[in-house]
Protein backbone atom coordinates (compact mmCIF):
# COMPACT_ATOMS: atom_id res chain seq x y z
CA UNK A 1 0.00 0.00 0.00
CA UNK A 2 2.99 2.51 0.90
CA UNK A 3 4.60 1.93 -2.10
CA UNK A 4 1.29 2.34 -4.16
CA UNK A 5 0.80 5.64 -2.37
CA UNK A 6 4.74 6.67 -2.95
CA UNK A 7 4.69 5.72 -6.93
CA UNK A 8 0.84 7.76 -7.13
CA UNK A 9 2.59 10.87 -5.61
CA UNK A 10 5.47 10.70 -7.39
CA UNK A 11 3.72 10.44 -10.56
CA UNK A 12 1.38 13.13 -9.52
CA UNK A 13 4.60 15.38 -8.87
CA UNK A 14 5.67 14.91 -12.27
CA UNK A 15 2.50 15.37 -14.14
CA UNK A 16 1.90 18.48 -12.02
CA UNK A 17 5.33 19.40 -13.62
CA UNK A 18 4.36 18.58 -17.34
CA UNK A 19 0.83 20.48 -16.57
CA UNK A 20 2.84 23.49 -15.91
CA UNK A 21 5.07 23.41 -18.77
CA UNK A 22 2.23 22.79 -21.01
CA UNK A 23 0.18 25.70 -19.82
CA UNK A 24 3.21 28.20 -20.07
CA UNK A 25 4.03 26.89 -23.69
CA UNK A 26 0.24 27.26 -24.42
CA UNK A 27 0.16 30.65 -22.96
CA UNK A 28 3.37 31.90 -25.24
CA UNK A 29 1.53 30.41 -27.61
CA UNK A 30 -1.29 32.34 -27.38
CA UNK A 31 0.37 35.39 -26.71
CA UNK A 32 2.75 34.89 -30.14
CA UNK A 33 -0.01 33.41 -32.55
CA UNK A 34 -2.39 36.65 -31.41
CA UNK A 35 -1.63 39.38 -34.13
CA UNK A 36 -1.68 36.17 -37.20
CA UNK A 37 -5.40 35.62 -37.33
CA UNK A 38 -8.24 37.85 -37.52
CA UNK A 39 -11.84 38.25 -35.27
CA UNK A 40 -14.99 40.33 -35.39
CA UNK A 41 -14.85 44.01 -35.59
CA UNK A 42 -15.71 45.18 -31.89
CA UNK A 43 -15.71 49.25 -30.26
CA UNK A 44 -12.97 50.03 -28.32
CA UNK A 45 -13.93 53.55 -27.84
CA UNK A 46 -15.56 56.52 -29.21
CA UNK A 47 -15.92 60.04 -30.08
CA UNK A 48 -18.08 61.31 -27.97
CA UNK A 49 -17.93 58.99 -25.41
CA UNK A 50 -20.43 56.39 -24.43
CA UNK A 51 -23.18 57.62 -21.97
CA UNK A 52 -21.38 61.01 -21.80
CA UNK A 53 -22.52 64.59 -22.17
CA UNK A 54 -20.64 67.00 -24.32
CA UNK A 55 -20.67 70.88 -23.98
CA UNK A 56 -21.16 71.85 -27.48
CA UNK A 57 -22.24 69.94 -30.51
CA UNK A 58 -19.60 67.78 -32.00
CA UNK A 59 -18.73 67.72 -35.53
CA UNK A 60 -18.67 64.33 -35.82
CA UNK A 61 -19.20 60.89 -34.32
CA UNK A 62 -16.06 58.34 -34.30
CA UNK A 63 -16.05 55.11 -33.39
CA UNK A 64 -12.22 53.09 -33.34
CA UNK A 65 -12.91 49.22 -33.38
CA UNK A 66 -10.27 46.09 -32.83
CA UNK A 67 -10.13 45.28 -36.40
CA UNK A 68 -9.99 46.52 -39.17
CA UNK A 69 -13.62 47.02 -41.23
CA UNK A 70 -14.69 46.78 -44.78
CA UNK A 71 -15.57 50.12 -45.71
CA UNK A 72 -19.11 49.46 -47.92
CA UNK A 73 -21.17 47.62 -45.34
CA UNK A 74 -19.92 49.86 -41.78
CA UNK A 75 -22.02 52.45 -41.28
CA UNK A 76 -22.56 54.69 -38.52
CA UNK A 77 -26.38 56.66 -37.93
CA UNK A 78 -27.18 58.88 -35.22
CA UNK A 79 -31.01 60.18 -34.29
CA UNK A 80 -32.26 62.52 -32.04
CA UNK A 81 -35.19 61.87 -29.16
CA UNK A 82 -37.73 62.00 -31.97
CA UNK A 83 -35.84 59.55 -34.42
CA UNK A 84 -34.96 62.32 -36.94
CA UNK A 85 -31.62 61.41 -38.36
CA UNK A 86 -29.23 64.31 -37.51
CA UNK A 87 -26.16 62.70 -39.12
CA UNK A 88 -24.90 63.81 -42.86
CA UNK A 89 -25.30 60.14 -44.27
CA UNK A 90 -21.62 60.17 -44.71
CA UNK A 91 -20.68 57.36 -42.70
CA UNK A 92 -16.81 55.95 -43.95
CA UNK A 93 -14.08 54.13 -42.80
CA UNK A 94 -11.27 56.99 -41.96
CA UNK A 95 -8.91 56.44 -45.05
CA UNK A 96 -5.82 54.74 -44.03
CA UNK A 97 -6.89 54.04 -40.60
CA UNK A 98 -9.44 51.37 -41.43
CA UNK A 99 -10.42 50.09 -37.63
CA UNK A 100 -11.71 53.65 -37.70
CA UNK A 101 -15.43 54.59 -38.56
CA UNK A 102 -17.10 58.33 -38.70
CA UNK A 103 -19.87 60.13 -39.86
CA UNK A 104 -20.39 63.70 -40.35
CA UNK A 105 -23.17 65.21 -38.30
CA UNK A 106 -25.44 68.54 -38.61
CA UNK A 107 -25.14 71.21 -35.71
CA UNK A 108 -26.85 69.41 -32.34
CA UNK A 109 -29.31 71.26 -30.34
CA UNK A 110 -28.84 70.43 -26.68
CA UNK A 111 -30.39 66.77 -26.10
CA UNK A 112 -29.45 63.34 -26.07
CA UNK A 113 -29.19 61.47 -29.18
CA UNK A 114 -28.66 57.65 -30.46
CA UNK A 115 -25.95 56.21 -32.96
CA UNK A 116 -26.48 52.87 -34.12
CA UNK A 117 -23.35 51.53 -36.07
CA UNK A 118 -22.78 48.27 -38.17
CA UNK A 119 -19.27 46.91 -38.78
CA UNK A 120 -18.20 44.37 -41.39
CA UNK A 121 -15.17 42.91 -40.67
CA UNK A 122 -12.52 41.96 -43.35
CA UNK A 123 -13.06 38.38 -42.25
CA UNK A 124 -16.88 39.31 -43.26
CA UNK A 125 -18.14 39.00 -39.14
CA UNK A 126 -20.51 41.34 -38.49
CA UNK A 127 -21.25 43.37 -35.18
CA UNK A 128 -23.72 45.63 -34.36
CA UNK A 129 -24.73 47.94 -31.68
CA UNK A 130 -25.51 51.37 -30.02
CA UNK A 131 -25.23 54.17 -27.76
CA UNK A 132 -26.10 57.27 -26.73
CA UNK A 133 -24.99 60.61 -25.73
CA UNK A 134 -25.75 63.73 -25.05
CA UNK A 135 -25.40 67.80 -25.74
CA UNK A 136 -25.28 69.94 -22.75
CA UNK A 137 -28.14 72.22 -22.27
CA UNK A 138 -27.26 75.74 -22.03
CA UNK B 1 13.85 29.67 -12.20
CA UNK B 2 14.39 32.85 -12.85
CA UNK B 3 14.27 33.08 -16.55
CA UNK B 4 11.03 30.77 -15.88
CA UNK B 5 10.00 33.56 -13.89
CA UNK B 6 10.81 35.96 -16.63
CA UNK B 7 8.82 33.81 -19.70
CA UNK B 8 5.97 33.87 -17.40
CA UNK B 9 5.56 37.34 -16.50
CA UNK B 10 6.11 38.36 -20.02
CA UNK B 11 3.92 35.76 -21.66
CA UNK B 12 1.20 37.04 -18.88
CA UNK B 13 2.04 40.80 -19.72
CA UNK B 14 1.35 39.80 -23.54
CA UNK B 15 -1.61 38.40 -23.24
CA UNK B 16 -3.30 41.06 -20.80
CA UNK B 17 -1.93 43.72 -22.80
CA UNK B 18 -4.35 42.64 -25.94
CA UNK B 19 -7.10 44.76 -25.33
CA UNK B 20 -9.35 43.41 -28.12
CA UNK B 21 -11.80 40.05 -27.21
CA UNK B 22 -12.68 37.40 -29.47
CA UNK B 23 -16.45 36.84 -30.47
CA UNK B 24 -17.49 34.41 -32.75
CA UNK B 25 -18.07 32.82 -29.77
CA UNK B 26 -21.59 32.92 -27.80
CA UNK B 27 -22.68 36.27 -29.56
CA UNK B 28 -26.76 36.78 -29.07
CA UNK B 29 -27.59 40.67 -30.64
CA UNK B 30 -24.72 42.68 -28.90
CA UNK B 31 -24.32 40.46 -26.13
CA UNK B 32 -21.19 38.26 -25.52
CA UNK B 33 -21.24 35.63 -23.55
CA UNK B 34 -17.80 34.05 -22.21
CA UNK B 35 -17.72 30.33 -21.92
CA UNK B 36 -18.19 29.50 -17.98
CA UNK B 37 -15.90 27.23 -15.84
CA UNK B 38 -18.86 25.11 -14.49
CA UNK B 39 -22.19 26.10 -15.98
CA UNK B 40 -22.23 24.83 -19.87
CA UNK B 41 -23.35 27.50 -21.93
CA UNK B 42 -25.81 27.21 -24.39
CA UNK B 43 -24.15 28.59 -27.85
CA UNK B 44 -22.42 25.96 -30.19
CA UNK B 45 -18.79 27.11 -31.70
CA UNK B 46 -15.61 25.62 -32.81
CA UNK B 47 -13.68 26.31 -29.13
CA UNK B 48 -11.31 24.54 -27.65
CA UNK B 49 -11.26 24.30 -23.46
CA UNK B 50 -7.45 23.66 -23.99
CA UNK B 51 -6.62 23.18 -20.41
CA UNK B 52 -9.17 22.40 -17.53
CA UNK B 53 -7.96 22.10 -13.94
CA UNK B 54 -10.00 21.84 -11.00
CA UNK B 55 -8.85 20.50 -7.54
CA UNK B 56 -12.44 19.85 -5.82
CA UNK B 57 -13.22 20.11 -2.22
CA UNK B 58 -12.90 17.43 0.36
CA UNK B 59 -15.86 15.33 1.42
CA UNK B 60 -16.53 12.19 2.86
CA UNK B 61 -14.69 9.96 -0.31
CA UNK B 62 -11.93 12.19 -0.18
CA UNK B 63 -10.23 14.73 -2.91
CA UNK B 64 -10.10 14.58 -6.98
CA UNK B 65 -7.79 16.79 -8.57
CA UNK B 66 -8.07 16.33 -12.50
CA UNK B 67 -6.69 17.94 -15.68
CA UNK B 68 -8.53 17.67 -19.11
CA UNK B 69 -9.53 19.61 -22.21
CA UNK B 70 -12.89 19.61 -24.48
CA UNK B 71 -12.75 20.02 -28.09
CA UNK B 72 -16.12 21.31 -30.06
CA UNK B 73 -16.65 21.47 -33.33
CA UNK B 74 -20.03 23.02 -35.58
CA UNK B 75 -21.69 21.07 -37.86
CA UNK B 76 -24.01 23.87 -39.31
CA UNK B 77 -24.57 27.28 -37.18
CA UNK B 78 -26.76 25.55 -34.66
CA UNK B 79 -25.28 22.17 -33.71
CA UNK B 80 -21.89 20.99 -32.83
CA UNK B 81 -20.35 18.01 -31.81
CA UNK B 82 -17.82 17.61 -28.98
CA UNK B 83 -15.66 15.55 -27.20
CA UNK B 84 -13.77 15.53 -23.84
CA UNK B 85 -11.26 13.96 -21.24
CA UNK B 86 -9.89 14.03 -18.22
CA UNK B 87 -7.22 12.72 -16.07
CA UNK B 88 -7.61 11.92 -13.05
CA UNK B 89 -6.06 12.23 -9.21
CA UNK B 90 -8.03 10.81 -6.23
CA UNK B 91 -6.95 11.06 -2.46
CA UNK B 92 -9.02 9.08 -0.24
CA UNK B 93 -9.50 10.01 3.14
CA UNK B 94 -6.85 7.89 5.27
CA UNK B 95 -6.12 5.67 2.02
CA UNK B 96 -4.36 4.94 -0.97
CA UNK B 97 -4.45 8.06 -3.77
CA UNK B 98 -5.13 6.59 -7.38
CA UNK B 99 -4.62 8.57 -11.06
CA UNK B 100 -5.29 7.36 -14.49
CA UNK B 101 -7.22 8.82 -17.39
CA UNK B 102 -10.90 9.01 -16.81
CA UNK B 103 -13.70 8.12 -19.10
CA UNK B 104 -14.18 10.09 -22.11
CA UNK B 105 -17.17 12.53 -22.50
CA UNK B 106 -18.82 12.79 -26.01
CA UNK B 107 -21.79 14.69 -26.89
CA UNK B 108 -23.58 17.48 -29.19
CA UNK B 109 -25.63 20.51 -28.14
CA UNK B 110 -28.30 22.04 -30.83
CA UNK B 111 -29.71 26.02 -30.68
CA UNK B 112 -33.33 25.95 -30.72
CA UNK B 113 -33.95 29.53 -30.60
CA UNK B 114 -32.58 33.21 -30.56
CA UNK B 115 -33.54 36.64 -29.95
CA UNK B 116 -30.58 39.04 -30.91
CA UNK B 117 -33.30 41.68 -29.31
CA UNK B 118 -34.08 40.28 -26.37
CA UNK B 119 -30.10 38.62 -25.84
CA UNK B 120 -31.95 35.51 -25.47
CA UNK B 121 -30.90 31.79 -26.72
CA UNK B 122 -32.13 28.21 -25.69
CA UNK B 123 -30.15 25.09 -25.80
CA UNK B 124 -30.37 21.25 -25.68
CA UNK B 125 -27.94 18.74 -25.05
CA UNK B 126 -26.77 15.86 -25.01
CA UNK B 127 -23.71 14.25 -23.16
CA UNK B 128 -22.50 10.98 -22.36
CA UNK B 129 -19.42 9.34 -20.53
CA UNK B 130 -18.14 6.21 -22.31
CA UNK B 131 -17.74 3.83 -19.39
CA UNK B 132 -15.43 1.26 -18.88
CA UNK B 133 -12.37 3.15 -20.83
CA UNK B 134 -10.27 4.48 -17.95
CA UNK B 135 -8.64 2.95 -15.38
CA UNK B 136 -10.90 0.98 -12.87
CA UNK B 137 -9.37 2.32 -10.34
CA UNK B 138 -10.22 5.86 -11.24
CA UNK B 139 -12.96 5.85 -13.73
CA UNK B 140 -16.37 4.50 -13.83
CA UNK B 141 -17.07 0.93 -15.24
CA UNK B 142 -20.71 2.29 -16.38
CA UNK B 143 -21.81 4.53 -19.11
CA UNK B 144 -23.95 7.97 -17.94
CA UNK B 145 -26.17 9.55 -20.49
CA UNK B 146 -27.43 13.39 -19.62
CA UNK B 147 -30.09 15.19 -21.89
CA UNK B 148 -30.76 18.67 -21.23
CA UNK B 149 -31.37 22.37 -21.18
CA UNK B 150 -29.03 25.72 -21.53
CA UNK B 151 -30.31 28.90 -21.61
CA UNK B 152 -28.64 32.49 -21.38
CA UNK B 153 -30.05 36.17 -20.88
CA UNK B 154 -28.57 39.54 -20.96
CA UNK B 155 -30.45 42.15 -19.18
CA UNK B 156 -29.99 44.65 -22.34
CA UNK B 157 -33.51 45.27 -23.01
CA UNK B 158 -33.99 46.79 -19.27
CA UNK B 159 -35.32 50.23 -18.99
CA UNK B 160 -32.86 53.47 -18.94
CA UNK B 161 -33.38 53.65 -15.39
CA UNK B 162 -31.99 50.51 -15.05
CA UNK B 163 -29.23 51.15 -17.36
CA UNK B 164 -26.31 49.98 -15.35
CA UNK B 165 -27.71 46.76 -14.45
CA UNK B 166 -27.78 45.94 -18.27
CA UNK B 167 -24.38 44.80 -18.59
CA UNK B 168 -25.66 41.28 -15.95
CA UNK B 169 -26.65 38.30 -17.68
CA UNK B 170 -27.71 35.04 -16.41
CA UNK B 171 -26.84 31.17 -18.23
CA UNK B 172 -27.66 27.87 -17.14
CA UNK B 173 -28.19 24.37 -17.25
CA UNK B 174 -30.55 21.86 -16.45
CA UNK B 175 -29.57 18.05 -16.97
CA UNK B 176 -30.99 14.76 -15.84
CA UNK B 177 -27.94 12.26 -15.48
CA UNK B 178 -28.95 8.45 -16.17
CA UNK B 179 -26.35 5.56 -15.12
CA UNK B 180 -26.61 2.81 -17.53
CA UNK B 181 -26.50 0.11 -14.91
CA UNK B 182 -28.58 1.25 -11.01
CA UNK B 183 -25.95 -0.87 -9.48
CA UNK B 184 -22.53 -2.99 -9.72
CA UNK B 185 -21.98 -6.08 -7.62
CA UNK B 186 -18.23 -6.72 -7.39
CA UNK B 187 -17.18 -10.35 -6.15
CA UNK B 188 -13.97 -11.04 -4.55
CA UNK B 189 -13.09 -13.96 -2.18
CA UNK B 190 -10.65 -12.97 0.90
CA UNK B 191 -7.86 -14.65 2.63
CA UNK B 192 -10.45 -17.18 4.73
CA UNK B 193 -11.90 -18.38 1.39
CA UNK B 194 -14.93 -16.52 1.59
CA UNK B 195 -16.89 -15.23 -0.84
CA UNK B 196 -16.91 -11.15 -0.75
CA UNK B 197 -19.43 -8.89 -2.66
CA UNK B 198 -19.58 -5.09 -2.79
CA UNK B 199 -22.26 -3.52 -4.15
CA UNK B 200 -22.21 -0.16 -5.80
CA UNK B 201 -25.04 2.03 -6.66
CA UNK B 202 -25.47 4.15 -9.28
CA UNK B 203 -28.40 6.65 -8.56
CA UNK B 204 -30.02 8.74 -11.13
CA UNK B 205 -29.16 12.64 -10.33
CA UNK B 206 -30.46 16.22 -11.40
CA UNK B 207 -27.36 18.66 -11.86
CA UNK B 208 -28.69 21.88 -12.72
CA UNK B 209 -26.87 25.09 -12.40
CA UNK B 210 -26.44 29.17 -13.60
CA UNK B 211 -24.00 32.06 -13.86
CA UNK B 212 -24.56 35.22 -13.15
CA UNK B 213 -22.20 38.04 -14.40
CA UNK B 214 -20.97 41.96 -15.59
CA UNK B 215 -19.76 42.20 -18.68
CA UNK B 216 -17.24 45.26 -18.12
CA UNK B 217 -16.77 45.28 -22.26
CA UNK B 218 -20.87 45.74 -22.69
CA UNK B 219 -20.85 48.65 -19.41
CA UNK B 220 -18.32 50.36 -21.53
CA UNK B 221 -19.86 49.79 -25.04
CA UNK B 222 -23.27 49.91 -24.94
CA UNK B 223 -24.04 51.83 -21.44
CA UNK B 224 -20.86 54.66 -20.09
CA UNK B 225 -17.29 54.59 -21.06
CA UNK B 226 -15.98 54.29 -17.81
CA UNK B 227 -12.66 54.34 -18.98
CA UNK B 228 -11.17 51.51 -18.07
CA UNK B 229 -8.59 50.13 -20.73
CA UNK B 230 -6.83 46.84 -20.98
CA UNK B 231 -6.65 43.74 -18.69
CA UNK B 232 -9.68 45.14 -16.75
CA UNK B 233 -11.74 46.46 -19.72
CA UNK B 234 -11.91 42.62 -20.71
CA UNK B 235 -13.06 41.21 -17.35
CA UNK B 236 -16.08 39.62 -16.91
CA UNK B 237 -16.58 38.58 -12.76
CA UNK B 238 -18.79 35.62 -12.61
CA UNK B 239 -20.62 33.74 -9.88
CA UNK B 240 -21.94 30.50 -10.78
CA UNK B 241 -24.07 28.17 -8.43
CA UNK B 242 -24.29 24.48 -9.11
CA UNK B 243 -26.31 21.65 -7.29
CA UNK B 244 -26.10 17.64 -8.12
CA UNK B 245 -29.49 15.96 -6.14
CA UNK B 246 -29.48 12.36 -6.20
CA UNK B 247 -33.23 11.23 -7.20
CA UNK B 248 -32.89 7.50 -6.62
CA UNK B 249 -30.78 4.73 -4.89
CA UNK B 250 -30.30 4.79 -1.29
CA UNK B 251 -29.76 8.47 -0.54
CA UNK B 252 -32.53 10.14 -2.73
CA UNK B 253 -32.24 13.59 -0.80
CA UNK B 254 -28.48 13.82 -1.20
CA UNK B 255 -27.83 17.08 -2.97
CA UNK B 256 -24.60 18.90 -3.35
CA UNK B 257 -24.28 22.38 -3.80
CA UNK B 258 -21.75 25.13 -4.81
CA UNK B 259 -21.30 28.51 -5.18
CA UNK B 260 -17.86 29.75 -7.58
CA UNK B 261 -16.95 33.20 -7.10
CA UNK B 262 -14.38 34.32 -9.90
CA UNK B 263 -12.96 36.08 -12.85
CA UNK B 264 -13.30 35.85 -16.72
CA UNK B 265 -10.95 37.70 -18.97
CA UNK B 266 -11.47 37.57 -22.54
CA UNK B 267 -8.69 38.04 -25.41
CA UNK B 268 -9.56 38.34 -28.93
CA UNK B 269 -8.42 34.51 -29.10
CA UNK B 270 -8.29 33.29 -25.55
CA UNK B 271 -10.07 33.08 -22.82
CA UNK B 272 -9.00 32.66 -19.02
CA UNK B 273 -10.88 31.99 -16.05
CA UNK B 274 -10.70 31.75 -12.67
CA UNK B 275 -12.85 30.27 -9.68
CA UNK B 276 -13.20 29.16 -6.23
CA UNK B 277 -15.76 26.22 -5.55
CA UNK B 278 -17.33 27.03 -2.20
CA UNK B 279 -19.38 24.01 -0.82
CA UNK B 280 -22.84 24.97 0.70
CA UNK B 281 -23.60 22.01 2.31
CA UNK B 282 -22.02 19.23 4.25
CA UNK B 283 -22.32 16.75 1.67
CA UNK B 284 -20.46 19.18 -0.64
CA UNK B 285 -16.91 19.12 1.27
CA UNK B 286 -15.65 21.25 3.82
CA UNK B 287 -12.83 23.26 2.09
CA UNK B 288 -12.74 25.16 -0.87
CA UNK B 289 -11.67 23.92 -4.22
CA UNK B 290 -10.78 25.53 -6.96
CA UNK B 291 -11.40 26.01 -10.94
CA UNK B 292 -9.45 27.23 -13.52
CA UNK B 293 -9.39 27.17 -17.57
CA UNK B 294 -7.95 28.32 -20.67
CA UNK B 295 -10.01 28.66 -23.74
CA UNK B 296 -9.30 29.25 -27.05
CA UNK B 297 -11.56 30.18 -30.20
CA UNK B 298 -9.34 27.93 -32.80
CA UNK B 299 -11.95 29.21 -35.42
CA UNK B 300 -10.63 32.87 -35.08
CA UNK B 301 -7.14 31.82 -34.63
CA UNK B 302 -7.16 29.42 -37.75
CA UNK B 303 -10.07 30.21 -39.68
CA UNK B 304 -8.77 28.38 -42.62
CA UNK B 305 -9.10 24.69 -40.78
CA UNK B 306 -12.03 25.49 -37.98
CA UNK B 307 -15.09 26.93 -39.80
CA UNK B 308 -14.70 24.10 -42.31
CA UNK B 309 -17.59 21.36 -42.46
CA UNK B 310 -18.66 18.44 -44.53
CA UNK B 311 -21.28 20.70 -45.73
CA UNK B 312 -18.95 23.90 -46.61
CA UNK B 313 -17.61 26.56 -44.58
CA UNK B 314 -19.47 27.89 -41.72
CA UNK B 315 -19.42 31.42 -40.70
CA UNK B 316 -16.23 34.06 -42.48
CA UNK B 317 -15.58 32.86 -46.11
CA UNK B 318 -11.85 34.11 -47.36
CA UNK B 319 -11.77 37.66 -48.24
CA UNK B 320 -10.60 37.92 -52.29
CA UNK B 321 -7.05 39.69 -52.49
Amino acid sequence: MGSHRTHATTEMRRLKKSVLSLFLALLFSVATFQTLAQAHAFPVRSDPRVGWTVAVSPPKVTIWFDGELEPVFSTITVYNAAKQQVDKGNSRVNGPDTNVLEVDLTPLAPGTYHVYWKALAKDTHVTQGDFTFAVEKK
Amino acid sequence: MRKLAIVVIATLLGVFSYAEYGHTHGVVGKRFFPTTLVVDDPFVSDELDLLKVFKGSTTQDGTQTSVGFEFSKRLTPDFELLVGWEYLFQQAINGPSASGSGNPDVGFKYVLFRSPEHETILATGFDAEIGGIGPKRVAERISTFSPGFLFGKGLGDLPDLLKYLRPFSINGQLQVSIPSHRQTVTTSIDEDGNIQQEVDHHPTTIPFGFAIMYSIPYLQSFVRDVGLTAPLANLFPVVEFNWEATVSGPNPRLTTAFVNPGLIWVGRYVELGLEAQVPMNKVSGKNAGINGLIHIFIDDLLPNIFTWTPWGVIGPMPQPK
